[in-house]
Parts: structure tokens; sequence; C-alpha cells
């Protein structure tokens, strides 16, 4: 395989015993040094496709490469190249913060001296070094989450995968998690997330993949998608119903909403829009039996 | 060995965090089944040509240490359907057998923690091993097989339930059917045959013939040995399909 890329994903297929099919023939290609976001509505087969990708669950057909090396499952070498933050803040909440660097330290193999310098360095980073000596349970979520970014960070991986880094978070604290997330691409990481928030999505990704129903519906630059259905919406809240329209430039959206209603919204088309578009629609069409 | 020292590790830092309640733990049953049925109901009753407390006493060795040993299933059950840090090891580089070994090490060490509390409740009874430190041969064997076995259940339950399930109908009868309280001479055959299938059987007879300074044939321990290792292959199988 052909190596311009970190990881590759070649037809993977995942079949749940009982039948769940939850990822069909997806690939993909995410490039050294990136940073992509992998968007889909819930059940949409994302967190099956991260599980893949981090080597948690088995591909039932399809391969992954890293670096053009196809990856054997359970792969040991695989895993200490990759930092994990999963969506779950799955620390050991009855240890401190420093205990719990230490433990992923020493299950990734790594010497007293190269530990003890990376956790003090990356606790400095993180702003969390006063409170090193803490029970990780008197953290707030924000800490909890700098917390388990940095853990995924210290053996040095090469690709950080994040599943929904900023669930449940503040803005403020959500804006410090990108902060430590986009210095990491910017110092060469390679970085692959998922996330709901589609205005997150659009700011700090390079590359956008949406995902629905198990397969790969768009990939591209979220503006290169946006151009595509139209940079420009027209909404239309007339009758109690939302309906929106793409156009290519402003003026044509002005012009036809100027023959529609009163209650027109016109604006620059989002992510968001799009997302709701390519996912919503098909949604709404299904649950309409059409 | 150092992914191994991880896990063990964590298990000593949340021992060490919880020294007040584990300490409780490893004294409180056996001090009230010594009070109850050692020095209360049986004050005056001889089993196997012993008083009856010192015949009970090394069945409450085994039967504790496998509750020890066991109760790691738990702290494991949490860490992979509340907490989630059981994740921490499937992503990490560390093999599926050291994250057994780990837990089982942990397991272990909570079941030698039981084995020391029962001791100490002996002696304020005045009552002692007569083989001295050898006994710890069957002691260990018991940890590590009901550790192996608590690994095993945990990473196969579920939920919360099914492993709650396994401990009301399997762990708590064999706690009453295993020799620990009373004699299995006398007992009708498909008590024997069944007894025998009991892991901590074999551990109550082992423990109790040193305790007591008898003789024990070795099938006992080979028996131990065997449902350790299945219970271990075993639990190694199930590491990747622990994944909630």
């Amino acid at each position: 395989m052909p190596n311009n890329s970190i990881l590759t994903l070649d037809r993977l297929d995942k079949t749940y015993p009982g039948g769940i099919h939850a990822v069909k023939n997806l690939s993909f290609k995410l490039k050294d040094g990136s940073i992509c976001a992998l968007l889909g509505p819930n059940g949409a087969g994302k967190s099956t496709a991260i599980g893949m990708i981090c080597g948690l669950c088995r591909p039932s057909e399809g391969s992954l490469y890293f670096r053009g090396e196809k990856i054997v499952p359970g792969s040991t070498e695989y895993r200490s190249k990759i930092g994990v933050v999963s969506q779950h803040l799955n620390l050991e909440l009855d240890l401190s913060a420093w205990q719990n660097l230490k433990i992923h330290a020493l299950l990734y193999g790594m010497g007293k001296q190269e530990r003890e310098k990376r956790i003090e360095r990356l606790l400095i980073d993180a702003d969390l070094i006063q409170r090193k000596n803490d029970q990780v349970r008197s953290f707030s979520g924000g800490m909890k989450r700098k917390l388990q970014i940095i853990r995924a960070l210290l053996h040095g991986p090469e690709l950080i995968i994040l599943d929904e880094p900023t669930v449940g978070l503040d803005p403020a604290a959500r804006e410090g998690i990108w902060d430590i997330i986009y210095a990491l691409n910017r110092d060469g990481k390679t970085i692959l997330f998922s996330t709901h928030y589609m205005e997150e999505a659009q700011r700090y990704s390079q590359r956008v993949a949406i995902i629905h129903q198990g397969r790969i519906i768009r990939d591209n630059t979220s503006a290169a998608l946006i151009k595509e259905l139209g940079s420009w919406c027209l909404i239309d809240y007339s009758d109690g119903i939302k309906q929106t329209t793409f156009f290519q430039d402003r003026k044509t959206a002005v012009t036809s909403g100027a023959r529609g209603s009163s209650r027109l919204v016109i604006r620059e088309t989002t992510l968001e829009d799009l997302f709701i578009h390519l996912t919503g629609s098909e949604l709404d069409r299904k649950e309409n039996g059409k | 060995m150092k992914a191994l020292w991880a896990i063990y590790l964590r298990g000593l830092i949340i021992l060490k965090n919880r020294i007040g309640k584990t300490l409780v733990s490893f004294f409180l049953s056996p001090v009230l089944y010594a009070l109850a049925f050692g020095w209360g109901v049986g004050r005056n009753l001889d089993v196997e040509g012993v008083p009856y407390l010192t015949f009970m006493l090394p069945g409450l060795i085994a039967l504790s240490g496998m509750n020890q040993s066991f109760s790691i299933a738990t702290e494991i059950n949490i860490s992979r359907f509340l907490s989630h840090f059981f994740e921490e090891y499937l992503l990490s580089p560390a093999r599926d057998y050291i994250v057994v070994l780990g837990n089982i090490l942990y397991g272990v060490t909570k079941g030698l923690g039981s084995f020391g509390a029962v001791i100490i409740i002996g002696f304020c009874f005045g009552v002692v091993p007569g083989s001295g430190f050898i006994i710890i041969i069957p002691v260990l064997l018991n940890s590590i097989m009901f550790s192996s076995l608590g690994v095993l259940i945990a990473l196969t339950v579920k939920n919360h339930r099914d492993m709650s399930s396994f401990t009301s109908f399997i762990i708590t009868p064999m706690s009453f059917i295993a020799g620990t309280f009373f004699s299995l001479e006398g007992l009708p055959r498909i008590f024997h045959i069944l007894s025998e299938v009991i892991p901590l059987t074999h551990s109550s007879l082992t423990i109790r013939a040193l305790f007591l300074g008898r003789p024990i044939a070795v099938y006992h321990y080979l028996i131990m040995a065997a449902y350790t290792l299945l219970f271990f292959f075993l639990a190694v199988r199930q590491v990747r399909k622990a994944v909630t």
C-alpha cells in the first residue's frame, strides 16, 4: 500500500454478533500532520470506526495501515504509537493526577527518569501542576479532560485520537481543551477527533469526514463541502416549518428571498447546515417512510 | 514487567487509600463467624477429633481468602462499566496475559491480607496453625485460583447485575458446602460428588490438613492448580471481549 498517509482505513466493515452492521466498507486516508474531524449523528458508526482504529474492536473485514504497514490485529507496537482520549473520562478517580500519569507511563514501558520529566512538563503545560497530588475525584470536568489528554500524550504518540473530547464541558473549558489540541497539531502531531459540535469541527479541522449509516458520505475540507452545497442559505420559517435552500452567492439568496414570505433568514452556510442537510434530511425521509 | 507493575501498583494505591475499610473487611466476617459458630454454637463441640473452633478456623482461612481474592471482580467491573479505566489497559501495549496477571497479583495481596487477619483472630481465640509457615502454599494457591476466577467472571459478565447473580448463585452456596463449616465425612454421596467439583473444597481440605498437621493427598493441590490454569487462560481469552 503506497504510503503518503499516517493512517489508512481500507474497506473496513464491522458487523456485531446479533447482526448489527455498524460500519460498511469504510475507506479513508489520514494525512500525516493533519487534523481531521469525524462527524456523524448518533448511531452512525463513529464510535465503532474509532474503536477499530484504536484496536478496541476487530474489523469483520478490511484492513488498517499505519504509515503503509498493515496493522496486525492486537499489535502492541501499533498501540504504543497512538494516543487515545476516550469519550468517557476514564481516569482512576481514587488516584492522584500524578499517579494516573505514572501508571500510564509504566503501561507504556517508560523509564523512571524520562517518565518523571515528561509528567512534570505535561502537568505544567496543562496548568495542573499545583494539583498533581490531589485525587482526580476532586477535579472539575475540564481538568479531568485535560488530564486525560496529557495522559494520551505522555508516551509520545504519533497519532492522537480524541472521541468527543469536549463533550459535557462549558465553553471556557472547551476553549482550553482546543488550545491544547491545536497546539499539538502545530507541533506536527496528527489528530483525528469526533465531535457533535459542528462549530468546533469547522473551526479547528483541516478536513471533515461525515459518516452516516456506517459509510463516509462526504470527505473534504469544510470550506469545500460548504461551497459544494452553497455558501449562502435562505431559511424560511413560514407555516411553522423550517425550510432551508442553499445558494452559491448572497445576491441569489436575497433575490430568491424577496419573492417569498417575510419570515426569512439569509446567512452564510455553516457546517451544521451541511450536516443536517446530509444526515437529517435522510433521517427525515426514513421517518416519513418516503 | 513495567506494565505488570503498573496494574498491580494501581491496586496497591487503591488498597492504601482505603486501608481502614480494607482492614475492617479483612477482620469483620471472620470475627463474626468465629464468635457465632466457633465460640457460640460450637463451644462444646468436637469435630474430626478437634474442638470446633480449631476445625473451623482453617475453613475460615479458605473462605475469607476466596471472598477477598474474588472481590477484585467487583473492582474490575467498576473499572469496566463505571470509571471505564479498564480501557486504559486495553489501549496500552500491555499484553492480555499481563492485564490478567496484574489483577491476579492484586487479588492475591488481598487474599493474603485476609489470611493474616484470620491467623490473628485464631491467636486471640488461642488457636494456632500446627504446621508452621508451610500453610502458605495452599493459602497462596487458593488466592491465585479465586483471583483468576474473579478476573474471568468480571470480564465475562455484561453488567453489574450479572456479577451479583454469580455471587449469589455460585460463590455464596460454595461457601457453605465446601467443608468450610462442617465435616464432609458421613454426608450423602451426592454431597461428596458435588463438593469434589467445588474448588473451595480442595482449599479447605488442604489448608485444614496443614493447619492441624495432618497428611493430605497431592491430588487436591493438582485440582487447585488445574482450576487456576483453566480460569487464567479463560480470563486471558476474555480480555479483548471486555470492551463496553
